[in-house]
């Protein structure tokens, strides 16, 4: 999977990877943004592609609800618990 | 490492950078299906997918990594009836669109329901024609602008669970996109289900019902659903009047009745076994 | 109801009894129908013997209409059954898009028109060669097709059983062209031993075959199918596609490729498929006629000879693809050709289109009707050089 990934934070052990190349931009659909209860998540800068997909900029607040995930049209997120 | 996204095991290399465009409900269906699929710990190898003409008709077509059949317009329940009937091992899953299954369909729909013939059946409702460029369906609600009615819609529009449920499906369910979770879990019902399963889920098309009747964006019409969703039991202490412009989601039928595979293998016993006669 | 497939012996059999009889004897297993006046007897014996057949799992069905049949049929096709329907024209005229869509699939599969008087409800018991070019280049886009023409309940049993064989070897939907005279005449039908009976089975694609990468199939005209059932995760799609099924719906060059593939596989294979009964010899006149028609013209050679005329026959057994070699190499040998037709010509102008020698046309007196021996002769006598 290409795009951001994210570092491991110091206490939690969830991550959130982002396929910017399925992703169809936050502008057009913006469902994870919308959808997640704990504002995890920013708009990132424009792709070569021209779309701005999300960058989850809060990942200490996910509590691995898996809504992004599942609402996003084009599975272009993965949420990860690891233990 | 980073990791695939676990239900791309299912779908097509080539075909994962889907057709719909950003926001559209159908791939929040696609999830769920699939999703469904991968609880139940089932093989696609064992599945026929079977679909029309059309958005949702591209759910399986050609995302699906599995035997799929891409037919007319209307007809994938008459494709997929001889599909069944010829090969009954076959788990047989017909993934379409409104349009494409209740008008131009519509006589498959209702006759392959009276036979309770052992399929499941997924009815994508956007209330449009979308990929035509959103023309009047069926089940666009009353008043709408579309392309086809620009002076708003004049007509009654489908109780597609309805019609399904009179004319004899076995399993009946309606979910709108935003319950998702549901859909799995009625998706793995109507799988589990030996008979005719239908479920109907409302799915939202944000360009060509959105954007070109001012509903909104593809968030605005998930809230929008949201809003309008009413369960079955919440729906049976409200009058029509409260009930009117809401969706009432919900299973609504759960019976079990003679399949017409099963039928099929004792007729064909019985004409086997009986006394060889004339020619 | 008798359980076994192949009913061999000797019969006094009604047409469309012999033609259910040949799709058996052929190995169909599955059949879609419609009731429709005069084809309804064929469904009627399926639905008796399919079920009923030891050991298998025949399946009939009638569905709710000539669409659904004929789409019914493709989907069973695809599980690797060998399909059949059965109708008249006011059904073939529904059926006509699904005919274009098994040609785009490359489904194998036999659909049997047993013509009456059209156009539109006409009359149902009557006989017509009204869809002859309904059966060529009926559905819509540029394809090509194969439709057989039976012209007696022998031949019923026959000629489906070779339908059936041509739909196996070359991937394509084939017409047995019927009408209401043979498919309701009864006559002997001789059904020989299973083992004297030339069955063709479609080629399957070999197990491991994968539709993403596979390429060895493109230097052959007619791919191994790959049914459904094997694991090979068929995509199956009525849009313009490659020969790998992958979807393309951008590229001309895809469209132009599509079109000539699929014609090509007929036309480059027309000499193993085109069927003609020449009986001409040296005559001077040859009588061209297909189906029932052929029995009045077969009948009017003697008339003639009698009358001073030397005129046979020329059959196209196969009405699709057209012989246009062979007709025109026969106006090459003939002094005059009468095309004879239930219709008011529609094998005509494709013969015109070839033949060197004069082209003449006779329908008969009565449309609906086999023409009158006499008014064949009279017909003769006045093209007779």
């Amino acid at each position: 999977m290409e795009g951001a990934d994210t570092p491991l934070p110091k206490n939690r052990h969830i991550r959130i990877f982002v396929d910017d190349s399925l992703c169809k931009g936050t502008d057009g659909c913006g469902l994870c943004i919308h959808v997640c209860p704990r504002n995890v998540y920013d708009k990132a800068d424009m792709t070569d592609r021209g779309i701005r997909p999300p960058k989850p900029e809060r990942v200490d607040d996910c509590t691995a609800c898996y809504l992004c995930m599942m609402y996003c049209p084009d599975f272009a997120l993965v949420v990860e618990e690891n233990e | 490492m980073k990791p695939t996204h676990p239900l791309h095991k299912y779908m097509r290399p080539s075909a994962i950078r889907t057709a719909n465009c950003p926001g559209c409900g159908n791939g929040i269906l696609t999830q769920a299906i699939l999703r469904a699929i991968d609880e139940e710990g089932l093989d696609m190898d064992d599945f026929v997918f079977v679909s029309g003409i059309g958005c949702a008709a591209w759910i399986p077509s050609p995302l699906f990594l599995a035997d799929t059949l891409h037919t007319t317009h209307g007809r994938p329940i008459a494709f997929a009836t001889g599909v069944k009937l010829a090969k009954p091992d076959r788990r047989v899953m017909v993934i379409s669109g409104d349009g494409d299954l209740l008008a131009i369909g519509g006589n498959h729909f209702i006759h392959a329901a009276r036979r309770n013939i052992d399929m499941t059946v997924v009815c994508v409702n956007n209330g449009i024609y979308g990929m035509t460029g959103g023309q009047v369906a069926p089940t666009t609600p009353i008043g709408l602008r579309t392309m086809t009615s620009p002076y708003g819609n004049i007509e009654n529009d489908f109780d597609i669970s309805g019609l399904a449920t009179a004319a004899g499906a076995t399993y009946v369910a309606r979910w709108t996109v935003i319950q998702t979770r549901q859909i799995t879990k009625s998706v793995r019902k109507a799988l589990e289900h030996r008979g005719f399963s239908f479920i109907e889920v409302v799915s939202h098309c944000p360009v060509q019902f959105g954007r070109k009747t001012g509903m909104g964006s593809s968030t605005q019409m998930l809230d929008w659903l949201k809003e309008i969703s009413v369960t079955a039991t919440k729906a049976s202490g409200m009058t029509p009047a409260e009930l009117e412009g809401k969706i009432v989601v919900g299973e609504f039928v759960d019976i079990d009745k003679p399949v017409l595979d099963v039928e099929l293998e004792r007729m064909r016993r019985d004409a086997q076994g009986g006394d060889d006669a004339e020619n | 109801m008798n359980t076994d497939r192949v009913l061999t012996g000797r019969h006094f059999m009604q047409g469309n009894i012999a033609c259910a009889e040949g799709a058996l004897a052929a190995g169909c297993t599955f059949m879609a129908g419609y009731p429709i006046t005069p084809a309804s007897e064929i469904s009627e014996r399926m639905a008796s013997r399919l079920p009923a057949l030891r050991g298998e799992n025949g399946v009939f069905i009638q569905m709710e209409d000539e669409i659904s049949s004929l789409a019914a049929v493709i989907g069973a096709s695809w599980t690797g059954a060998k399909s059949m329907t059965a109708t008249s024209g006011p059904g073939i005229s529904l059926m006509l898009e699904h005919v274009g869509y098994a040609v785009g699939t490359e489904t194998p599969c036999v659909i049997v028109n047993v013509q009456r008087g059209g156009p539109t409800t006409g009359i149902p018991s009557v006989e017509l060669q009204g869809d002859l070019i309904q059966a060529g280049h009926g559905s819509h886009g540029e394809y090509r097709i194969i439709a057989v023409a039976p012209s007696s309940p022998q031949e019923m049993f026959d000629h489906t059983v070779l339908a059936f064989n041509l739909a196996e070897k070359y991937r394509t939907p084939v017409f047995v062209l019927a009408d209401s005279f043979v498919g309701h005449m009864r006559e002997e039908v001789v059904i020989p031993d299973a083992s004297g009976i030339e069955i063709a089975d479609r080629v399957i694609s070999p197990g491991g075959y994968n539709q993403e990468t596979d390429q060895g199939f493109l230097s052959v005209d007619v791919a191994p199918m790959p049914i459904f059932g094997r694991g090979f995760r068929s995509h199956v799609t009525s849009s313009c596609h490659t020969e790998t099924g992958k979807r393309n719906v951008t590229d001309a060059t895809a469209l132009d490729n599509f079109i000539r593939k699929l014609c090509g596989k007929i036309e480059k294979n027309r000499d193993d498929i085109v069927i003609v009964d020449d009986a001409t010899n040296d005559a001077d006149i040859a009588m061209v006629a297909y189906g029932t028609v052929f029995r009045a013209a077969r009948e009017a050679v003697g008339a003639a000879r009698d009358a001073g005329i030397s005129a046979d026959t020329f059959r196209p057994v196969t009405v699709w693809p057209f012989p246009d070699r062979e007709i025109h190499e026969l106006s090459r040998r003939v002094k005059a050709i009468l095309v004879l037709e239930n219709n008011l010509g529609q094998m005509l102008h494709f013969v015109r289109s070839v033949a060197e020698c004069p082209v003449h046309f006779l329908e008969p007196e009565v449309l609906g009707t086999l023409h009158d021996i006499d008014r064949i002769v009279a017909k003769l006598k006045d093209i007779a050089p």
